[in-house]
């Protein structure tokens, strides 16, 4: 059965963020005044957060993941900022040792008498936001295979790795869609690879969407060829979304509109996680 | 009332003999007690917390010696657990200057399965149960009951388990279960964390009969247990998962 190769320290599986950094990365989020590129830098940070926190133990992070991010504007390349510069793909126990910084943010928690509060909280930073040039998603997807080409030869037998590719969605070196065929025909002897695609729309009709079955509801071509380059989920992703509460239909594709894509995360099987654990 | 325990135990493979995160009690490989009371647990920490192999060990220790029958015995029962855990888990962190993530991952608690069979000289038995580990209570060749999972397909990779942190034992209520039961002299009760109780129910549905594998395991062959288990995992026939087996024999 496809997808159920153990994700173990001697058999990890990877992450490979794509990540416009186009100069429309600028533009604000629809109704909102916070740039797209902000959005994009806190949502990889958190992501990766999200990912040591989750391979952490008391004696400290166990390398069940290989973690790469690709930048694509001015410059088509690797884009972690600090020590990890340059480097195409990095095991989790590096990346929790070498953020670029740690930031000190604000979250509101509840304050136990039915309101909120600030709490200060550690945000670690490996991904900064950047603007620039033209959107040469195809060159990016290219980079993309390269590296896990590389990857699954060293490891033939792992878990797919996952790309998730977040974008505008507007390609200024041609359509996308073969790239992203090709680079989901890449495969591991457990499945091929996955292709989640994030959509950030400026589209004033666009309504925020996640895992949809079919394009239907998509608001533009942009969306819906992204829509149509995304890997199905896989039944253990269906089954942790819904025991998330989320109505994932059959079919649902790894295709975000405007929304949050934790779920990925989540739905990795390295053992047990107790549904009590948010 | 003459019972005998014994216990087999393996770690996930691959990964080193104290990263094993089950739990069991008596600690003693085997035990042979005459009594009126008898108690005994085990636990399982989930992989995604930390420090869950203490927790595992303070539930099956304290559950061992004292079954909480109901809701409000076992909030009882995990308070000082929770308070110790939280104690020993801050000094840690305080006294190590331990990474950011280390602390992070330690706020959302420790996790647990739990376990809890007693019997006593009336011939009685009764269990607790809150998450995946499963009992089965054999009479002469014969299931009598199996606890609280009675079907392979029941388990799922995201169970219900006892937090160290109060606040993420909210639904407790609806997760605890509890059964009870007679027993004769000669039966046999098998507690199994979950990978083994897995493999245990689907061989029963298949028509085989994995009771008598796991009763016939020779309690003085621990290595044997391993070599058992081996070709199994290979064949994924039962998950690479910490595995323990507290076998009970009541006379």
């Amino acid at each position: 059965m496809p997808y159920s190769a153990e994700i173990s320290r001697s058999n990890p599986t990877c992450f490979l963020f794509v990540v416009d950094r186009s100069g429309s990365m600028e533009d604000a989020f629809p109704n909102e005044k916070r740039r797209k590129a902000d959005g994009v830098a806190d949502a990889i940070n958190r992501l990766l957060q999200n990912l040591v926190i989750r391979c952490a133990k008391e004696e400290g992070v166990r390398d069940y993941f290989n973690v790469g991010v690709i930048g694509y504007g001015e410059k088509v390349q690797p884009a972690f900022s600090g020590l990890l510069a340059d480097r195409e793909m990095v095991p989790i126990s590096e990346i929790a040792s070498m953020p670029a910084r740690i930031e000190e943010r604000t979250k509101k928690v509840d304050d136990g008498a039915g309101g909120l509060m600030d709490q200060k909280v550690r945000f670690p930073i490996w991904f900064d936001p950047i603007y620039k040039g033209g959107t040469p998603m195809n060159q990016a997807l290219g980079l993309a295979k390269t590296v896990l080409e590389k990857w699954i030869t060293q490891y033939p037998n792992g878990f797919p790795p996952i790309v998730i590719h977040i974008t505008d969605g507007e390609s200024t070196d041609g359509s996308p869609s073969q790239a992203m065929t090709d680079l989901t025909q890449l495969a591991t002897s457990d499945g091929n690879v996955l292709l989640f695609n994030v959509h950030i729309s400026s589209n004033p009709s666009a309504r925020t969407t996640a895992f949809p079955d079919t394009p239907a509801q998509l608001p533009d071509d942009y969306a819906r060829n992204l829509f149509n380059g995304s890997s199905e989920l896989t039944p253990f992703m269906r089954a942790v979304a819904a025991d998330q509460g989320l109505t994932v239909a059959e079919g649902a594709r790894g295709f975000v509109l405007n929304a949050d894509l934790v779920l990925i995360i989540q739905a990795l099987d390295i053992g047990t996680r107790p549904s009590n654990l948010r | 009332m003459r019972v005998t325990t014994d216990v087999f135990w393996a770690g996930k493979h691959g990964s080193q003999p104290h990263e094993y995160e089950d739990a069991y009690w008596p600690l003693h490989r085997l035990v042979e007690v005459t009594t009126d009371v008898f108690g005994c647990a085990i636990a399982d920490g989930a992989t995604e917390s930390s420090y869950s192999r203490l927790w595992a060990k303070q539930l099956s220790r304290a559950a061992g010696l004292r079954l909480p029958p109901d809701e409000a015995a076992l909030h009882e029962l995990l308070r000082p657990l929770q308070k110790q855990w939280a104690g020993y888990v801050a000094q840690r962190i305080q006294k190590q200057a331990v990474p950011w993530y280390v602390e992070e991952k330690a706020s959302s608690g420790a996790f647990a399965a739990l376990l809890s069979l007693q019997l006593d000289n009336t011939n009685n038995w009764r269990a607790v149960a809150v998450g995946d580990c499963c009992l089965v209570h054999v009479r002469v060749n014969q299931v009598c009951q199996t606890f609280p999972i009675v079907s392979a397909a029941d388990f799922t990779q995201r169970p219900y388990l006892l937090s160290s942190l109060p606040a993420r034992n909210g639904l407790l209520n609806a997760h605890l279960r509890t059964a009870q039961g007679d027993w004769q002299a000669g039966d046999v009760f098998l507690l199994m964390t979950d990978a083994l109780a897995h493999w245990s129910l689907a061989e029963a549905e298949a028509g085989a009969e994995p009771w008598q594998t796991l009763i016939c395991l020779d309690p003085d062959d621990a290595a044997g247990f391993e070599t058992w288990l081996a070709p199994l995992r290979s064949a994924r026939a039962i998950r690479n998962d910490d595995v323990t087996l507290l076998r009970v024999r009541v006379a």
